[in-house]
């Protein structure tokens, strides 16, 4: 074993090495752009590697020179490639995975945040819903009881009182908000 | 040298499995055109590799022309992906 085989194992060693973990690394990674980090390094490290060492092992300088050639235009291209489905994944909307406890606004400024802030005045308490002056469509479904027509104002009353007195006749906004009452 | 190089190939094609899972798997769409990225670097140095077995000159224009067309099909998928034509 001379000194060419030598480091052509050796060269074999380094590569196959870096292809494998590049590998495990794009199997194991938890976000798109983080598995980026292996393919886009380990893939041109590793094959320059390979290639390298077969370049020693070449029989006539022919298949040297291709090799030499296949190794230039792997060094621009799977870096290009890796460029061109990074910028394709951002403007398709992809965000990085981030946390967000850790406030990773300020981390990366342009990212989406990964549940939608809900603004302050749309949140509803209890007391502040039962305070709000509804429409009568909106109205409590059980307005047929004594205790719901009670709340309401005084001449609404008198006028449901008159429409129920009459026999046969059920009061027209009773009618009205029952549907719509029922549907939510 | 023999050994050396059919080891080599069999770790790449463990590699090469490592990414087909990720392809078959990924989440994204983006997350498979990158392992088959990935994937056509193995195949092109694995090409080379297996050639030296054999006829070490009659390969390499194999794996010189799928370095080229691994590069062109992939810029031709994203381009797909991205405005759903290739005109």
């Amino acid at each position: 074993m001379n000194v060419l085989d030598l480091a052509t194992g050796v060269l074999f060693a380094l590569g196959a090495l870096l292809s494998v973990t590049g590998s495990v690394g794009i199997v194991r990674m938890p976000d798109f752009y983080s598995r980026l980090h292996p393919a886009g390094k380990t893939d041109t490290a590793g094959q320059f590697l390979i290639l390298g060492g077969l370049v020693l092992q070449a029989p006539d300088w022919v298949t040297g020179a291709k090799l030499l050639l296949i190794i230039a235009l792997l060094a621009v291209s799977a870096p290009t490639a890796s460029h061109a489905i990074t910028k394709a994944a951002w403007l398709a909307g992809l965000r990085p995975w981030t946390n967000r406890l850790a406030g990773h606004e300020l981390l990366c400024p342009g990212s989406l945040p990964l549940v939608p802030d809900i603004p302050a005045e749309t949140t509803v308490t209890s007391a502040q819903f039962a305070e709000e002056p509804r429409p009568p469509a909106e109205a409590e479904p059980a307005e047929a009881e004594p205790a719901a027509t009670s709340a309401r104002p005084a001449e609404h009353t008198a006028a449901d009182g008159d429409l129920a007195s009459v026999p046969g006749s059920p009061a027209p906004d009773a009618m009205a908000a029952s549907p719509e009452g029922a549907t939510p | 040298m023999k050994t050396m190089l059919v080891a080599l190939s069999v770790v790449l094609l463990l590699a090469a499995f490592l990414l087909l899972y990720r392809a078959l798997k990924g989440p994204t769409v983006f997350d498979r055109i990158l392992a088959l990225n990935s994937l056509g670097t193995k195949t092109v140095v694995l090409i080379a590799a297996l050639g030296f077995l054999t006829s070490p000159s009659n390969f390499i224009d194999t794996s010189l022309v799928y370095a080229l067309v691994n590069f062109v099909g992939t810029i031709a998928i994203l381009k797909y992906v991205e405005f759903g034509r290739l005109g």
